[in-house]
């Protein structure tokens, strides 16, 4: 019995140093997945509040049409990165309207959202030392 | 906020433009966004901004949703492996078929011709009222009259013509017979070609003298100088004489081919093009009539104005004509249409014949669908109850046929490439750039198409059958299987559809496999294993003297080899393409002015060597010698028409040509009718023939009949070759083969059509077998209540038959009209066989019967089998 578990753990240890190894990096999030996640990271919003908060975020930069934004929103769902709040789980707010939906960031969606930030700090830290990118401060 | 200005209302109208699912889901919010964005934005910005993401985002969410629906078809079809494996074969075959025949039509018909403006190209032919030419050649003007209408015409850019020969290749220490086309100097700029190395043959070239230059065909540019770079400037050597090459056109050139040249190549592809060259006598030569001319009108000019000039131009020039050569009317044809306007016939023929095997093909697959269709209700059920409109549920299903048909589309393709193969492999030589057949672009793209309208062909119905289930027949359905079964009246009338179809494609393949098999039993008049080799002498033999004495010396020399019983010479052989007319007379007849009869020279074995019964007098024999009285051996058909109610034997005959009589033949035999030299289906014409050591011809077919025919013909040639190294035996075929040469035809038609009738035969009785079993399965409940009750096994099979058999009854019945009906378009295509042949039309429905009983007693004695205690268990 010892030797069979000794070998399960030996199997267990090789195909996670596999997994880990040559695991497919996550793909980089595209800038409106970002933003709308990031608007999310705040508080939960419905889709008009999540538009507004990225065009003022970037300064009118990136202004979310309609098609883009619940497109995104219809496969951040299908991933797990966000969730629609329902019943109770909607936020109690004045002038609420009925047909508004909310959405809140999941956990996983949070932990996407770090990498992608740690991943984007990483490139700009890179070109700064290249003297790309200004000095912070 | 207000949520509705008219800018929002238009809004509305684009997001249609997004599947209906997504715009059900998103829609208000999405109007929201809007309103919000043009409440604090510049106006112009939004609308752009906003169109733009429609664009870009709207095809985007189909495609999410096709991608959906296609994982999900994939899911099902693997769930089910013998229904889609049967769909997959089935649509594979239609579609295969379908692009296979279309691949023909591509380069048969569709491709451009290797011509500049092809369509400005036009034929001129001066028929000649008093020479019938046998096998529907035509002539062209006169040498003077082609020379005098390319100086002074109006219509025409230019004029070319040709004159198609076999010409002997000198290879190493032996010769080739090549297929060679003689040309006027504009031939080239006429059809507006241009070779891809070198130049064409021009007007300087086109001179006595001048001539010794040759254009070559891209092939003979690989097999006789390996695709050299430097061949221009080489030299071959054709019939004793020397050219240069000039010229080498590009591969797929072979203009004219063998049944658009006169002169009687026995070689069908040419291979090398050469100046025609006429000297001053033969083009001033009134009598000296041309193959053919081809012309390319002047832009503007239409075919009627051409024709009009031509004939006026002509009427003059009629009264400078001899005699016999007057009368004939000019007419200007369209190149195009000679080239391909008889291929056209039978490319539409197969293009129908496989379409219906195509409509048969999809009615099987949507009968498969529908019976798959009863066991999805509960799904569609629940996709409806959970919100899928109908629009939704109907989408899917089309893109689970169209992706069943695109498979089936694929292996079709692969089918189809091995099917092209055999097609051109089966070439019967008389289809123009058949050849050429490949599965390209054009071809694929075909496909292609076909896979897409197939799909949502048989997908249709099913689609729109299936997605009207809702919740509350999915209620109903619950509890009750339907004891007695629904009858499914669109199954049935599928099934019929197919049996219809494939009965008229039956009656046509019928039509032409007896019309086949009639044209193989015709009586040639001569024995199919002898074996017949040609020579044609050249100017070396320039008189009777020097023919005469050549051809002695072979049939010596033929007497001495082992295996040989017969061997006998004749210039014109039946089924050879080659032909003779004279101008004549026959005492005590009622002779017409300018009257023609067929003819050659032959020695007394020939007859022997050929097995043609003497049917009255003798044969040439020795005393038939060049200074006797001249003789001639008639054919019955000539007798019957000539001699009617006399004895033929002892009869005179004058030959003349216009310029005074010669002396009289005397007939002294006559023998059983043959097959003409043009065609195996015409009936016999009169024919004469003459000694031929009394009339000798440069041109002979040397005829063998033995044990040892192939091996002696070898030699022949050998010796031949060492006796002359001009000379060469050519064309050496069985009487067998040349006949099965002039069946090709109609056999590569035949097995086409036949083999798309088998393949829709078996395709409507699968078809009638599935859809018997599903009835079976689907009235088991029923069957099970009547055996319970007390109904026989006989009984049982009775009600299946009978519901199987109305139905292929139904089926024969409108199909045999619609047969009827079709087969009168083939009356141009069937030989010895009326289009309404009892026979055909007795068998293809008695033989339909048969096997459909044979397709519904299988069903029928499973139904026998049924258990009604289980059954009745099961509800």
């Amino acid at each position: 019995m010892e030797g069979f578990y000794s070998i399960v753990s030996v199997f267990y240890i090789v195909a996670r140093y596999i997994e880990v190894r040559y695991s497919w990096p996550m793909p980089p999030l595209s800038e409106q997945v970002f933003h709308i996640l990031v608007a999310l990271a705040d508080r939960d919003r419905h889709g008009y509040s999540i538009m507004q908060d990225v065009a003022e975020r970037t300064n009118g930069k990136i202004r979310l049409s309609p098609g883009t934004l619940y497109g995104s929103t219809k496969r951040m769902l299908e991933q797990g990165l966000i969730e629609e709040l329902t019943g109770l789980k909607r936020p109690d707010v004045a002038d609420d309207d009925d047909r508004r939906r909310y959405y809140r960031l999941t956990p996983y969606g949070r932990k996407v959202v770090r990498a992608e930030a740690a991943r984007l700090a990483e490139m700009v830290d890179q070109a700064r030392a290249y003297g790309l990118a200004p000095k912070r401060g | 906020m207000d949520l509705l200005p008219s800018a929002v209302k238009f809004y509305r109208l684009l997001l249609l433009a997004y599947p209906a699912e997504f715009r059900n889901e998103y829609g208000g919010q999405m109007e929201d966004v809007f309103a919000g964005r043009l409440a604090s934005e510049p106006r112009l910005r939004v609308w752009l901004d906003t169109i733009a993401d429609v664009f870009y985002t709207a095809p985007r969410e189909h495609l999410s949703v096709l991608w959906g629906d296609l994982r999900y078809s994939a899911k099902l079809l693997a769930q089910a492996p013998s229904f889609t494996l049967v769909a997959l074969l089935t649509t594979a075959l239609g579609i295969g078929a379908t692009t296979a025949v279309f691949s023909v039509m591509n380069a048969v018909l569709l491709k451009s011709l290797p011509y500049s403006e092809p369509e400005r190209l036009v034929y001129i032919w001066v028929p000649i009222p008093a020479l019938k030419l046998p096998g529907g050649l035509q002539f062209g003007p006169t040498a003077p009259e082609f020379y005098d209408l390319e100086k002074s015409n109006r219509s025409f850019e230019r004029l070319a013509t040709f004159n198609g020969e076999s010409y002997k290749l000198a290879q190493g220490d032996g010769m080739r017979v090549i297929g060679g086309v003689a040309v006027t100097g504009d031939f080239f700029a006429t059809l507006g070609t241009k070779p891809e190395l070198g130049r064409a043959i021009e007007r300087d070239d086109d001179e006595p003298g001048h001539d010794n230059v040759a254009v070559i065909g891209h092939t003979l540019w690989l097999t006789q100088f390996g695709g050299a770079p430097d061949v221009l400037g080489k030299s071959i050597r054709l019939n004793r004489k020397t050219y240069r090459v000039i010229g080498v056109m590009p591969p797929g050139f072979a203009y004219p081919h063998y049944f658009e040249a006169s002169g009687g190549a026995d070689t069908h592809t040419p291979e090398v093009w050469m100046p025609y060259a006429m000297n001053v006598k033969d083009r001033a030569d009134r009598s000296n009539i041309t193959g053919a001319v081809i012309a390319r009108l002047r832009s503007g000019v239409s075919l009627k104005q051409a024709q009009t000039e031509v004939n006026a131009f002509l009427a003059h020039e009629d009264k400078l004509r001899p005699e016999f050569l007057r009368g004939g009317h000019a007419s200007v044809a369209s190149f195009l249409e000679t080239a391909i306007g008889e291929v056209r016939k039978l490319a539409w023929l197969l293009m129908g014949a496989v379409l219906f095997v195509l409509l048969i093909a999809c009615s099987n697959v949507a009968n498969l669908l529908l019976a798959r269709a009863a066991t999805r209700v509960n799904e569609m059920g629940v996709r409806s109850a959970l919100g899928a409109d109908r629009s939704r549920l109907i989408r899917q299903i089309l893109t689970e046929s169209v992706s069943l048909s695109f498979c089936g589309g694929l292996l079709g393709v692969l089918f189809a490439f091995a099917a092209v193969r055999i097609l051109v492999l089966l070439n019967p030589g008389t289809i123009p750039r058949l050849e050429e057949t490949s599965v390209n672009g054009a071809v694929l793209a075909f496909a292609l198409a076909v896979s897409l309208i197939s799909g949502i062909l048989f997908g249709l119905y099913p689609a729109f059958s299936l997605s009207r289930t809702s919740l509350t027949d999915l209620l109903k359905r619950t509890g009750n299987k339907g004891i007695a079964g629904s009858a499914n009246h669109t199954r049935h009338a599928l099934v019929v559809i197919e049996i219809c179809l494939s009965v008229v494609l039956l009656a046509a393949a019928g039509l032409l496999i007896r019309s086949f098999l009639k044209l193989q039993n015709v009586n040639t008049g001569f024995a199919q294993s002898t074996l017949a080799g040609r020579m044609q002498l050249d100017g070396n033999y320039n008189n009777d003297a020097s023919i005469r004495d050549f051809y002695r010396w072979l049939i010596e020399k033929t007497r001495t080899l082992p295996g040989i019983q017969q061997a006998g010479l004749i210039s014109i052989l039946p089924l050879s393409n080659t032909g003779s007319i004279s101008l004549f007379d026959v005492e005590g007849y009622a002779n017409k002015e300018d009257q023609t009869i067929e003819n050659a020279s032959a020695t007394g074995d020939y007859f022997r060597a050929m097995n043609i019964k003497l049917l009255k007098g003798r044969l040439f024999d020795n005393s038939d010698a060049p200074n006797h009285p001249t003789v001639l051996i008639i054919s019955e058909a000539c007798a019957k028409k000539y001699f009617k109610g006399r004895n033929p034997l002892g009869g005179r005959v004058y030959f003349s040509r216009g310029t005074g009589p010669q002396p009289y033949s005397t007939v002294i035999g006559v023998v059983a009718d043959v097959s003409t030299s043009f065609s195996l289906e015409a009936a016999p014409n009169p024919f004469m023939y003459r000694s031929f050591w009394q009339s000798p011809q440069p041109q002979a077919f040397l005829a063998l009949q033995g044990t040892q025919t192939t091996r002696a013909m070898r030699t022949l040639g050998k010796i031949v070759h060492e006796r002359d190294s001009g000379l060469a035996v050519t064309d050496v075929h069985s009487m067998s083969e040349r006949k099965s040469e002039f069946e090709a035809g109609r056999r590569y038609q035949t097995v086409l059509l036949s083999s798309f009738a088998a393949a829709a035969f078996i395709l409507a009785l699968v078809g009638l077998y599935g859809l018997m079993s599903y009835s079976v399965r689907q009235r088991s409940a029923e069957i099970g209540v009547r055996m319970a009750l007390g109904a026989t096994r006989a009984q049982i099979l009775g009600m299946v038959m009978k519901q199987g058999l109305s139905l292929t009854s139904t089926g024969l019945a409108i199909g045999l009209l619609g047969a009827a009906g079709v087969t009168r378009f083939l009356s141009s295509m069937v030989y010895e066989v009326g289009v309404l042949d009892p026979a055909t039309f007795v068998a293809v429905p008695a033989a339909f019967l048969a096997v459909a009983t044979a397709a519904c007693c299988i069903p029928g004695s499973q139904a026998t089998r049924t258990d009604p205690v289980q059954t009745l268990r099961e509800q």
